[in-house]
């Protein structure tokens, strides 16, 4: 401790002994025991080794020293010696020598413009062999001719396969090129690669070369040679081209022989006129120039052809008609769409059909676009048919015709009925009945009627009505006509209205619906009351409208109902209207935007009604029996229900009235005995004396049967909660530059920031170095500059001293010369 | 001068008008001046007193339908009272005169004629009358003692007449106790005062009821004691020195505190008993120093049944939080609360806010609580769907917090005999829905089998609330107080103000009939049902 260590030069100088570099002269034995090694890179090796340990900035290595494996296991290396991380020296000289080629040849060239680039392949360089110089210039010319003509497949690649170490030259090209970007990466990736220790450098390169390897092996297969495989795609094509000449010829004989049917179709057609095809058929030019043989001039038969075809497109007929449908497919359809319907109506009372209505919505949605698009901007002269649209309309229309069909059917049944119930006109009444029967259609049905002056029942004449937009409107229209009219008046503007008819007809038709709907609310108010045939029809048209205007019947509802909401009592007229939502809509969704309002008011009135009078009894009865056709789907429990016929029946009504209550409350108990665990609490044995012995009975069987049915309630099959955990998560082999976030997205984002930090300080680094460079380089061209300013200076002084010495001493002499000479 | 401007008056008037009109304006402003004059008469000298009785006579006299003529004279008489009793002419002592006493006693007696004058046509003048009289009373409070106010004085007299006139008064009596009660910090320690001296008086059953009932209704409009303190407004005592009159904290409680203690002695009826229970925390509480008085009452209201011990209950609560009031078999009486018409009730968010408070004490037995959960549950099955979606959130928040209810709704039979007897036979309910006492109901040992019912309730909202119970339990609690107003209004409301976001379904079937039956002529139930009302 005490003693300091040597001095650098007495170091280096038992270093070199040591080394056997310097130091007494071996004995020729000696040295040739040494000749087996080679001498001079033995001597190189062991003097930068040398350099190295002397010099100690050539090297960079980790500020502390060693100290623990663990925690310092990366600036230790095997051999305990502490790990090179980087030479600072030998890059800052890459460096520098990098930007002397790149950067000081554009300082150079600053502010000058034009020039020459000499782009030919080694005609400066010295080093190239002539060989090496022709070799480089064909493979450029044949990488540049590949280029041009990538798909060239005549030519044959073999000719210019040079290789070099079993690549192919041109590849070889690239991996140069690849290696020239490496480099031009600069300095930043120098000092990376450097950081890596000479070992793992080492591996990367086996690594590198066993994938090579690897890839060589798996190839051959794969990379059979392009004009292997080019030789086998164009086997292909043409193979794919013999096919479809085959197909065409096919086609062309089918339509030889389709012209020559040809006349006999157009006959069939009832045309008489020759030279059209069948209209589904594409216009074939070859078409015309096969009936050159007819003998009239291919121009003529031109048109000839293109006006039928045209004639033949607008025609009716000309349109693909499905294929008729035998019965048992019809009905099978018929059962196939109602099984579909219904399982619709299923998902929606269980409150699914979330999704579903939406897509029903857009449905719809692009339904009423698409009528909205007809009705204003196409006139209908415009119309194309055999489209699309058309095809759609027209099965809707044979939706609505058909039900047309059974409403009209079920008229003449009401009208039937209703006449023969009816006892206030017997002998209008008996020969229209008698009419109907023996001549049941349309035009017949208003025959030999009083009102036949005012209303024309054949269609061709049903347009002598307008098509009522509001209800007063409909109230004028229906003032001549007795109340027993109003259905064939309703059906007589719907047949004159109809969608199919003009395009504006729709709306027309959806703001009859809405004033059939204010009908209905007023038939309620009617003195006499309007025969329930009647509104039963009315409501019947109403659900047909709806199903092509639901929004505008829907609304129409919903303001009704928003009215019968602030009243607090319910007119035969509202309750019309709820019977009306009962069957229009489907009251077994979870939620329905009309019914399930018309519900709750019912409810309400249900529940905040007591039975006391008469009225209000019976009032009850009917809504109770109505919610009830509300819920006889859904099977859904309605307290109000209960409570209100519970205590009607403790009021002791009418017989006729109890009875009405009774089956109410029977049609309840049936409905609800599905839930066993509280059916005995919904119905109470309290009930029972209020019943009739039968009823009893049958309510005792169903409480019986809910005593069997109970079972202990077990809701809560779940899963058991987890308890939250809080103690961390351990990670087995954890590694503290790992991120173990879990999220993945954030874990990109941050490497993302990462690498751009990264790289915004090695660019900004590499500029400053770039700056100092620069700088270096205009000081050193300045300091050039100056000196041989000085230089010339100097040498212009000396001149100039030189000069004027010479006068002097050629003054001197002379003055001397004189001096002797006088 | 006064005369003479008006003789000008009189002379100039004619010019400008003419016909019958002018002569009955010009008659009705001579009869202005006839007052002007008589009331500046007054002022000016004791000989014209008499001329009192021709000014009261004027402002008595309405049945000509002059009411700016009456108003002019009670303007005048008001100017004139206020003018002779600030200058001590109704002051009499020991040692006066007894001419002078004659005097004052007959001023008197004219004031108390003016005051009843005033008084008797109230109604419909209210807001012109009501400031004279208390004008006048403010003034003679200023020279009349504290007890001659509370005795017989103007303040006195208008209550008396307000509290004991019928229907006619009521819009006097609002702006009464609007105007000259509510927001003073002495003027209810007078009516207080003036109201037991009335309570005092023996009358005849009708006036007692009449009494009752207006005396009521003006201390339920009347601000809580502890508001009534903190006002800084005087209407009477204005002056430091007569502080007094607005009586110490402690005299105004015990005042309001008697008040109340005589009302309820009074004997009140049904809805006079729940308004002031309704009223019980905020106004009548704080009046009682000594709320233990109040505790007869309460229980008396508590045990009545119905509605009215749903609001006493709140009042009883609050003796028992505030005054460590023992009440025996206090869940027992709460659970004989939950009967048929609690649900239906106007008051149950007001009952379901105390009962969610008493039934999540800690230390209640499960027993107790399932029996709460069962009866609650019962309830709702037959309950408006406001009531139902109250009750659902509280079972959820019950179950939630005491886990060994849970078995209510999740119940695994384990043993083979007894689950192969369910099985085959079926169960009874152990529920006993008579029994009083929820400890002994055996409600633990049943499920809520009326939950699960109504999770197929026909409102939408209220199946799907139901279905909370037989989730998950991932919430710790539902705020019941967001359940609580819903009623069938607002149910409504909500499904009808929504717009139509998209197309209604409709039905995909026309139905063959709805009113119809299956033969000719026939109806079917609906049909024949709204064929009786139609021809009703």
């Amino acid at each position: 401790l005490g003693k300091m260590a040597p001095s650098q030069l007495k170091q280096l100088k038992s270093s070199l002994r040591d080394h056997g570099i310097s130091g007494p002269s071996q004995s020729k034995k000696a040295r040739k025991s040494d000749q087996s090694r080679s001498k001079k890179g033995h001597k190189e090796a062991v003097l930068s080794t040398l350099r190295e340990s002397f010099n100690p900035f050539e090297l960079k290595s980790a500020v502390r020293p060693r100290k623990f494996d663990v925690t310092s296991s990366k600036t230790i290396g095997q051999n305990g010696k502490a790990v090179v991380l980087g030479r600072p020296g030998v890059t800052k000289s890459r460096g520098e020598e990098l930007r002397r080629n790149t950067l000081l040849p554009d300082l150079h060239r600053r502010g000058k413009v034009g020039g020459i680039q000499d782009r030919r392949i080694g005609e400066m360089d010295r080093t190239l062999t002539p060989e090496e110089r022709l070799q480089q210039r064909l493979a450029k010319e044949a990488t540049r001719r590949r280029g041009k003509t990538m798909f060239d497949l005549d030519e044959d690649e073999d000719t210019i396969g040079l290789t070099h170490l079993g690549k192919d030259l041109d590849d070889f090209e690239e991996d140069i090129s690849d290696a020239s970007e490496d480099e031009a990466r600069g300095e930043n990736d120098y000092s990376d690669d450097d950081r890596e220790d000479g070992a793992s450098r080492k591996r990367r390169w086996e690594g590198d070369g066993a994938a090579s390897d690897v890839e060589d092996g798996a190839e051959p297969e794969r990379k059979k040679s392009k004009a292997e495989v080019m030789k086998e795609v164009i086997a292909k094509s043409k193979f794919h081209k013999f096919e479809r000449q085959q197909a065409k010829e096919e086609d062309h004989e089918i339509r030889e022989k389709l012209d020559k049917e040809t006349q006999g179709i157009l006959a069939l057609l009832g045309k008489g006129k020759p030279g059209a095809p069948k209209a589904g058929l594409p216009p074939a030019p070859a078409n015309g120039i096969s009936k050159d043989a007819g003998g009239e001039t291919a121009a003529e038969k031109r048109r000839d052809y293109d006006e039928d075809r045209g004639k033949l497109l607008f025609d009716q007929r000309a349109k693909p008609t499905e294929r008729t449908k035998t019965v048992e497919e019809l009905e099978q359809a018929r059962v196939d769409r109602l099984k579909a319907m219904d399982e619709e109506r299923a998902r929606r009372m269980r409150g699914e059909a979330d999704d579903s209505a939406e897509k029903l919505k857009s449905d719809e949605d692009g339904d009423a676009e698409f009528f909205g698009f007809q009705s204003s901007k196409i006139p209908e002269e415009d119309r194309m048919p055999g489209e699309e649209q058309t095809d759609e309309l027209g099965f809707e229309d044979e939706d609505d015709f058909l039900i047309e069909d059974d409403l009209v059917a079920s008229d003449m049944e009401g009208s039937v009925a209703e006449y023969s119930s009816d006892e206030e006109s017997e002998d209008e009444s008996t020969t229209f009945a008698g009419d109907d029967i023996v001549n049941p259609n349309r035009t017949a049905l208003g025959s030999g009627r009083k009102a036949e002056q005012h209303i024309d029942f054949g269609p061709e004449h049903a347009g002598s009505y307008p098509c009522p937009q509001s209800h007063e409107e409909f109230l004028t229209i229906l003032e001549p006509t007795t109340m027993d009219e109003l259905p064939s008046v309703i059906q007589k503007i719907r047949a004159a209205y109809g969608a199919q008819l003009r395009p504006e007809n729709v709306e027309k038709l959806s703001a009859f619906s809405t004033v059939l709907v204010d009908h209905i609310a007023y038939l309620g108010t009617l003195q006499p009351p309007a025969p329930l045939p009647v509104v039963e029809t009315v409501i019947r048209h109403i659900h047909s409208l709806a199903r092509s205007s639901p929004l505008a019947v829907s609304k129409t509802f919903r303001t009704h109902l928003r009215r019968i909401q602030t009243t607090s009592d319910l007119a035969p007229g509202d309750l019309f209207l709820l019977t009306a939502i009962s069957t229009i809509y489907p009251t077994s969704d979870h939620f329905h935007q009309v019914a399930t309002p018309a519900i709750s008011l019912i409810g309400r009135w249900l529940g905040l009604h007591t039975a006391k009078t008469p009225s209000e009894s019976l009032t009850g009865a009917y809504l109770v029996a109505l919610a009830l056709r509300y819920l006889r789907l859904s099977a859904r429990y309605m307290p109000e229900l209960l409570r209100f016929s519970t205590s009607a029946l403790r009021h002791r009504p009418a017989p006729t009235l109890a009875a009405a209550h009774v089956a109410n409350l029977l049609t309840m108990a049936e409905l609800w005995s599905g839930t066993p665990g509280a059916f005995p609490a919904m119905f109470p044995s309290s009930i029972l004396p209020l019943l009739d012995p039968t009823s009893a009975h049958r309510l005792r069987v169903l409480l019986a049967n809910a005593r069997r049915g109970r079972r202990p309630l077990e809701l809560h099959h779940h899963r058991p909660l987890a308890i939250r955990s809080v103690q961390p998560k351990f990670e087995e082999n954890y590694n503290p530059d790992k991120h173990y976030d879990p999220d993945a997205g954030r874990t990109e984002s941050k490497k993302l920031a990462k690498e751009y930090k990264r790289e915004r300080k090695g660019a900004m680094r590499e500029l400053r170095k770039d700056a100092n460079f620069v700088a270096r380089e205009q000081l050193k061209e300045k300091k050039a500059k100056d000196a041989a300013y000085e230089v010339k200076y100097r040498k212009l002084v000396a001149e100039i001293n030189e000069e004027g010495g010479r006068g002097r001493n050629e003054y001197d002499r002379e003055r001397r010369k004189a001096g002797r000479g006088r | 001068m006064a005369k003479s401007t008006m003789k000008r008056k009189r002379e100039t008037d004619p010019n400008t008008r003419d016909g019958s009109s002018d002569s009955k304006a010009a008659k009705r402003l001579q009869e202005q001046d006839r007052i002007d004059q008589l009331a500046q008469g007054i002022i000016e000298s004791r000989e014209n007193y008499n001329d009192l009785i021709e000014l009261l006579a004027a402002a008595e006299r309405s049945e000509q339908g002059k009411g700016g003529l009456q108003r002019h004279a009670v303007a005048s008489l008001f100017g004139v009272f206020s003018h002779l009793i600030e200058s001590g002419n109704f002051k009499k002592s020991k040692g006066t005169p007894q001419k002078e006493v004659v005097i004052v006693e007959w001023l008197r007696e004219r004031l108390v004629e003016f005051t009843e004058a005033l008084l008797q046509q109230l109604p419909g003048n209210e807001n012109s009358y009501l400031p004279v009289l208390i004008g006048l009373a403010r003034v003679e409070t200023q020279h009349a003692s504290p007890e001659a106010l509370w005795q017989d004085g103007i303040f006195a007299r208008t209550v008396r007449k307000l509290s004991l006139s019928g229907e006619d008064f009521a819009n006097a009596r609002t702006v009464f106790v609007g105007d000259y009660i509510k927001g003073y910090r002495d003027s209810p320690f007078h009516l207080f005062k003036v109201a037991r001296k009335l309570l005092k008086q023996r009358r005849g059953d009708t006036e007692a009821d009449l009494l009752r009932s207006n005396l009521l209704h003006t201390l339920i409009d009347t601000e809580p004691v502890p508001q009534i303190l903190e006002s800084e407004n005087f209407l009477f005592a204005q002056d430091g020195k007569r502080a007094r009159l607005a009586g110490s904290e402690q005299e105004l409680k015990r005042e309001g505190q008697e008040l109340w203690l005589d009302l309820f002695k009074t004997g009140l009826s049904k809805p006079q008993q729940k308004l002031v229970l309704s009223k019980t925390a905020e106004l009548v509480a704080p009046c009682f120093s000594k709320p233990e008085l109040l505790l007869d009452f309460l229980t008396d209201s508590y045990n009545t049944g119905g509605s009215v011990s749903l609001l006493a209950l709140s009042g009883v609560y609050y003796l028992i939080q505030e005054r460590n009031l023992e009440y025996p078999s206090f869940f027992q009486k709460l659970y004989s609360l939950l009967d048929d018409d609690l649900l239906h009730s106007k008051h149950r968010s007001r009952f379901f806010r105390l009962l969610e408070t008493f039934l999540s004490s800690t230390h209640l037995p499960s027993a107790l609580l399932a029996s709460f959960m069962k009866k609650l549950s019962r309830l709702a099955l037959h309950g408006p769907p406001g009531g139902v979606v109250i009750v659902i959130p509280l079972v959820y928040n019950l179950l939630r917090k005491n886990p060994s209810t849970t078995f209510m709704i999740h119940r695994e039979t384990r043993d083979p005999e007894a689950r192969e007897e369910i099985e085959n036979e079926g169960m009874d309910d152990p529920f006993d829905d008579a029994e009083t006492d929820p400890l002994d109901t055996r409600a633990i040992d049943s499920c809520l089998w009326e939950l699960d019912a109504l999770t197929t309730h026909y409102h939408p909202n209220v199946a799907t609330v139901a279905k909370i119970i037989a989730q998950e339990f991932r919430k710790e609690a539902y705020s019941l107080e967001d359940f609580l107003d819903y009623s069938y209004a607002s149910i409504i409301e909500s499904e009808l103000s929504k717009e139509m976001k998209n197309v209604p379904v409709v039905e995909y079937e026309i139905p063959k009939r709805i009113f119809t039956g299956e033969g000719v002529g026939e109806l079917n139930n609906l049909g024949q049902l709204m064929n009786s009302i139609l021809a009703q």
